[in-house]
């Protein structure tokens, strides 16, 4: 488990702000509205504000989809791109925004297990187009297909729709109050 | 496990972007999106790996000593999370059924972080007398991200044995000076003898009788010496069986039965306590004896009375009253058919009673009554004894009367206290021909019953909620059982 205090989580939100600046088109507008963006989370964080921070983090990765331009998924310079400059600073922003409420005292920690595994999950939705397109060509090398944006989007969404319900199928083994015990009391 | 609001609007923002990314052909977008989705993923689960290594230790405290029915009873909780992860969430101690809230809360919402201690301090007030079954503590348990909640329950119960009401005490002790209930018999512990010498008979003089035991009106006519023989007569010990059975438990109008029947034996158990009567007490059900206090007049007898009342189980109240008025149901159908449900459930549950008592039945064994009555009378080295029960001779009838019947060839004494179980019921509205029939055809039985227990010496009195152990008591004093 990886534990961090709140300054800490500060200069990381800094830092992803910096890094999505640096992977996109800066000009005025994009720049001024990560800082809005990044001004919230800081603040959420600092007064322990959920809703701030999710603002805040809703202004930057809007900002952030804007300003990235990624036409195809299919070369290894756009998917370092998609993958250093938005999805792992935007996954460490969502984390850091929606952990705003733990204060000081509750130090903010990461489950190494769960973390991996989300990591991974994530990792292969972004190769998701590379691997089918290259399991098509294996399979059936004489075909000659076009593969334009929206089937790439389709493919990843497929694959991030999938793996999603098989991650989050399992219950969790605890035991729940029976209808009698659900009452209500002063 | 639920999605909060800021789950669903976190998936849904991750649906827009999809859509956004379609709209632009911008892949962008959909890299946003499947960062939202991981995010939502790491947060289930994170959460279900928190909510299975959950590690919480509840120390549970009833700070009164005694709890009564209708009294307040105070309860501390302290919850130490052992885990190394917070919980955050609503906890809330849950309240016994048959209970209600009198002071303090039980619910309190806080993140309870590593190794620390929350507190929790509140009031219940038992409705009913018997064991009240804490089952443990819920938490309304939510995600480091608010992202889900789901409902936990820590099984870690406790069982507050409550009494019964405290006027009932009060009673017993009223009752401890005031009345007297004496049965004498053949006594041999000299503790308890009331009138030591009590002319038995005469016989031939033996070398070392005492001279005052001597005849010495008889001399002259008989020509020899002849000595008076002498008894002692004390307080027989007396055990009062009080029967638990399921008849017993079933509660139909304001009173249950086991509920006046556990009254009875304490205040008894202590008027004979008081009259220097070795007393103790036994429950019982149709095939055991449950628990038993040996008579005994020591100085905490009545104490290890109450202790075993205490564990006396509680009555179970019908679903709907038999004398219900089936036009009375209103007319809502699911209502309507539960109560039906309920109605049926209760019948099949007496018929199948009424079975086991039916003449002409399979005998019951009577295993439990007769049993413990065996035991007491192998224990008791010769001692007289006097067993009162009290039953509505519902479910242990043939056991009663088998005790009845061992009383009588062992030269013991039994009273049967009869809890009539129909006085018991809610008279209802009107009744009709056929339950005016079925009642005297009942009470029609319970009076051949009572033939049956006087022909074995037994003595029978038949009570219903109202009469109480003073005017019963009474009763005996006169000789009206």
């Amino acid at each position: 488990m990886i534990i961090l205090s709140r300054g800490a989580r500060m200069i990381l939100v800094v830092a992803v702000a910096a890094d999505i600046m640096i992977f996109s088109r800066i000009t005025t507008l994009p720049l001024i509205a990560i800082a809005v963006g990044t001004a919230m989370v800081l603040l959420g964080i600092e007064y322990s504000y959920r809703v701030a921070s999710f603002a805040g983090l809703l202004v930057v990765a809007a900002t952030g989809g804007a300003s990235v331009e990624i036409t195809s998924l299919l070369e290894l310079d756009t998917i370092l791109t998609a993958m250093i400059g938005l999805l792992i600073p935007i996954l460490v922003l969502v984390w850091l925004a929606l952990s705003a409420e733990e204060g000081e005292r509750q130090q903010v920690s990461v489950m190494k297990r769960p973390a991996a595994i989300s990591l991974g999950y994530a990792f292969f939705c972004v190769w998701s187009v590379p691997i089918v397109i290259l399991i098509m060509s294996l399979l059936i090398p004489t075909i000659s297909m076009r593969i334009t944006t929206i089937t790439e989007a389709a493919i990843i969404l497929i694959a991030t729709i999938a793996g999603g319900v098989l991650l989050t199928r399992r219950k969790p083994a605890i035991a729940r109050p029976s209808a009698t015990e659900k009452r209500s009391t002063k | 496990m639920r999605s909060t609001t800021l789950g669903t609007v976190l998936l849904s923002i991750s649906i827009v972007f999809a859509f956004i990314s379609v709209l632009f052909s911008n892949l962008s977008w959909v890299v946003l999106s499947l960062a939202f989705a991981g995010a939502y993923v790491y947060a289930y689960l994170r959460f279900v790996r928190e909510l299975e290594r959950t590690d919480l230790h509840i120390d549970r405290k009833v700070l009164d000593e005694v709890s009564f029915a209708a009294e307040p009873v105070s309860i501390t909780v302290e919850v130490l999370n052992k885990d190394p992860l917070a919980v955050r969430g609503t906890f809330e101690d849950l309240v016994p059924e048959g209970c209600t809230l009198s002071a303090g809360s039980n619910k309190t919402s806080m993140t309870l972080p590593p190794r620390s201690v929350l507190k929790m301090s509140y009031s219940v007030i038992p409705e009913k007398r018997g064991p009240l079954a804490i089952p443990g503590m819920r938490i309304d348990r939510t995600d480091a991200f608010g992202l889900f909640d789901e409902e936990q329950l820590i099984e870690q119960g406790s069982v507050i044995n409550v009494h019964t009401e405290k006027g009932s005490f009060d009673t017993a002790r009223k009752m401890a000076g005031r009345e007297h209930l004496e049965f004498s018999g053949m006594g041999r512990n000299p503790a308890i003898v009331l009138r030591e010498f009590e002319f038995d008979g005469i016989r031939d003089y033996v070398p070392g009788d005492r001279a005052r035991d001597i005849h010495w009106k008889l001399l002259p006519k008989t020509g020899k010496l002849m000595t008076k023989t002498y008894r002692k007569e004390g307080a027989v010990h007396t055990t009062v069986f009080v029967d638990c059975g399921r008849s017993m438990r079933l509660e139909a109008g304001s009173v249950a039965k086991i509920d006046h029947a556990l009254d009875l034996s304490m205040q008894l158990s202590n008027v004979l306590l008081s009259s220097f009567h070795p007393a103790g007490i036994a429950t019982f059900d149709e095939m055991r004896v449950i628990d038993k206090v040996s008579p005994s007049l020591g100085r905490h007898q009545f104490e290890k009375i109450v202790k075993l009342l205490r564990e006396v189980p509680s009555s179970v109240r019908l679903s709907s009253s038999s004398s219900a008025n089936p036009e009375e149901i209103p007319p809502s159908v699911p209502l309507a058919s539960k109560k039906a449900k309920g109605k049926d459930d209760g019948r099949e549950f007496l018929s199948a009673l009424d079975k086991l008592s039916a003449t002409g039945a399979r005998r019951r064994l009577g295993i439990g009554l007769e049993g413990g009555m065996k035991e007491i009378l192998a224990r008791s080295k010769g001692q007289e004894q006097l067993f009162i029960v009290i039953s509505d001779l519902i479910s242990t009838r043939d056991a009663v009367l088998a005790g009845a019947k061992l009383c009588q060839s062992t030269g013991n004494k039994m009273l049967v206290i009869h809890t009539y179980d129909d006085w018991y019921r809610n008279p209802g509205v009107a009744l009709d021909l056929q339950k005016v029939e079925q009642l005297y055809g009942k009470l029609e039985g319970s009076i051949k019953l009572e033939a049956a227990f006087r022909s074995l010496k037994t003595k029978y009195i038949r009570i219903g909620p109202a009469d109480t152990a003073s005017r019963i008591v009474r009763a005996i004093r006169r000789g009206k059982t």
